[in-house]
């Protein structure tokens, strides 16, 4: 006999029905990153309605996940029978809960990174990237404020970085108990960035330097040879790992993207950057989807995860912008500004976003090279971010 | 507790500052050894092809 649930469980579960459906439809209309939103919003849905009147899953009272998986199973022989029972169980157990679906999309984002602007002008580029972190630092000591344990602090401050992956696996970390909830969080604010950042850009930038048209360098810089990207790749894997051996597993999967494409290694880039990359992100959005059941979101420890993840991506986004106009005057009013904002590393989302609000106004406006420089860098400093907090507070 | 806190913050902010930084100091340096390499094979590779051009004419 299954029980009747609480009407409160079963608003939720339809309000998440309906959030289901609004993020399939703004993902189908390009507002929200469609890549994710579909998928997500349609696992949304579906557990959300296949669990509808269950008080308990089908499955029996001690087993508290739904129809597609159970996120909460810590026994490996329960894990070994819902392997065989849930459908999504295997995928949740083997890539998901212990990270290699984050590395797996590091790996295909690393096979389309453009590293030329960030060897042609690192400084810059690092420049902007640690403006952008502003989020990803203050949020931490507002977190502990809030009166989250160091650990789960840190995991949410890692959202203002805006790498999914990177919250993921930090989460994983810091606080494996709510790492559920902290990447679902994150996954959907990933996905407003794109409609929520270009409205923080034109609270904070005049049009006429939002579509400022950079103007050629005095000394061009000299392009490296793809030997040279190589050479640096091995290089910064090297040093990162060696640095932080908790992240390695992240530094790895990302420069071996990277590695691969600049040794021109065809078939693997194609490999990578094609079904590595896509089936990863389905998956993940899929699963996501499913993990946003009722129950898991209307856990009270929800509430601050929430207020703090939009509170990081908003604090991040002025932080680059900051990093962004402090270009513009050190270069003698040569800078767009509105760069700043690729610093977050979103990749390739901010940098495309960028360019995207910059050729609105004056379609003359080519920043993009520019914005993936910071935006590479913002990848790179968002993992030495995740490195610390890992090193320091994972105990 | 408040105070340990911004300074842990703080601390973690300089360590990525410094780390960051010398990450996009190494990639400068790491540029101009390897132009400082690229260029003396390139001239090597013009000298050698024009003393070949003598023994040639």
């Amino acid at each position: 006999m299954v029980s009747e649930p609480d009407s409160k469980i079963v608003i939720g579960r339809i309000c998440l029905m309906i959030l289901g459906a609004v993020l399939l439809f703004l993902g189908r209309k390009g507002v929200l990153e469609p890549l994710l939103m579909i998928p997500m919003g349609l696992g949304m849905i579906a557990v959300n309605a296949g669990i509808l009147h269950f008080a308990e899953s089908p499955l029996g009272p001690a087993h508290n996940g739904t129809l597609f998986l159970d996120s909460l199973e810590q026994s490996n022989d329960k894990l070994m029978t819902l392997m065989q029972v849930d459908w999504l169980q295997p995928i949740y157990t083997l890539t998901f809960s212990n990270g290699l679906i984050a590395c797996l999309v590091f790996m295909g984002i690393g096979s389309i990174l453009d590293i030329t602007y960030v060897m042609a002008r690192p400084i810059q580029s690092m420049v902007l990237a640690l403006f952008a972190e502003l989020g990803t630092i203050l949020v931490y000591p507002i977190g502990v404020a809030f009166g989250l344990s160091q650990g789960h602090a840190a995991s949410v401050a890692l959202i203002g970085g805006a790498d999914g992956p990177m919250v993921l696996f930090g989460s994983l970390m810091l606080a494996k108990d709510i790492f559920v909830p902290i990447t679902v969080i994150a996954y959907l604010y990933l996905g407003l960035t794109y409609g929520g950042y270009p409205w923080i850009a034109k609270a904070m930038i005049p049009r006429r330097l939002r579509g400022m048209a950079m103007p050629p360098e005095k000394v061009k810089p000299r392009q490296a040879s793809p030997a040279a990207r190589l050479a640096f790749v091995v290089i910064a894997c090297a040093v990162l790992c060696l640095l932080f051996p908790v992240a390695a597993p992240l530094f790895l999967a990302l420069f071996v993207g990277v590695a691969v494409k600049e040794a021109d290694l065809k078939p693997f880039v194609d490999l990578l950057s094609g079904p590595v990359l896509y089936g990863s992100t389905m998956f993940l959005g899929l699963i996501l989807g499913v993990l946003c059941e009722a129950k898991v979101l209307l856990d009270p420890v929800v509430l601050p995860l929430l207020l703090l993840g939009i509170l990081a991506l908003i604090l991040s986004c002025v932080g680059g912008i900051l990093g962004g106009y402090l270009l513009y005057f050190t270069s003698g009013r040569r800078y767009n500004p509105i760069i700043g904002m690729a610093g977050v590393s979103c990749v390739p989302t901010t940098a495309k976003l960028v360019q995207k609000e910059a050729a609105k106004i004056n379609p003359r406006a080519i920043i993009l090279p520019q914005a993936l420089g910071a935006n590479v860098c913002g990848v790179i400093t968002t993992a030495i971010i995740c490195g610390i907090y890992i090193t320091l507070l994972n105990k | 507790m408040t105070s340990n806190i911004i300074s842990q913050t703080l601390f973690i902010y300089a360590l990525t500052i410094v780390i960051s930084m010398a990450v996009a100091y190494m990639i400068k340096g790491l540029n101009a050894v390897i132009f400082h390499f690229e260029d003396a094979h390139k001239r090597r590779m013009s000298e050698s092809s024009s003393s070949s051009n003598g023994k040639a004419a």
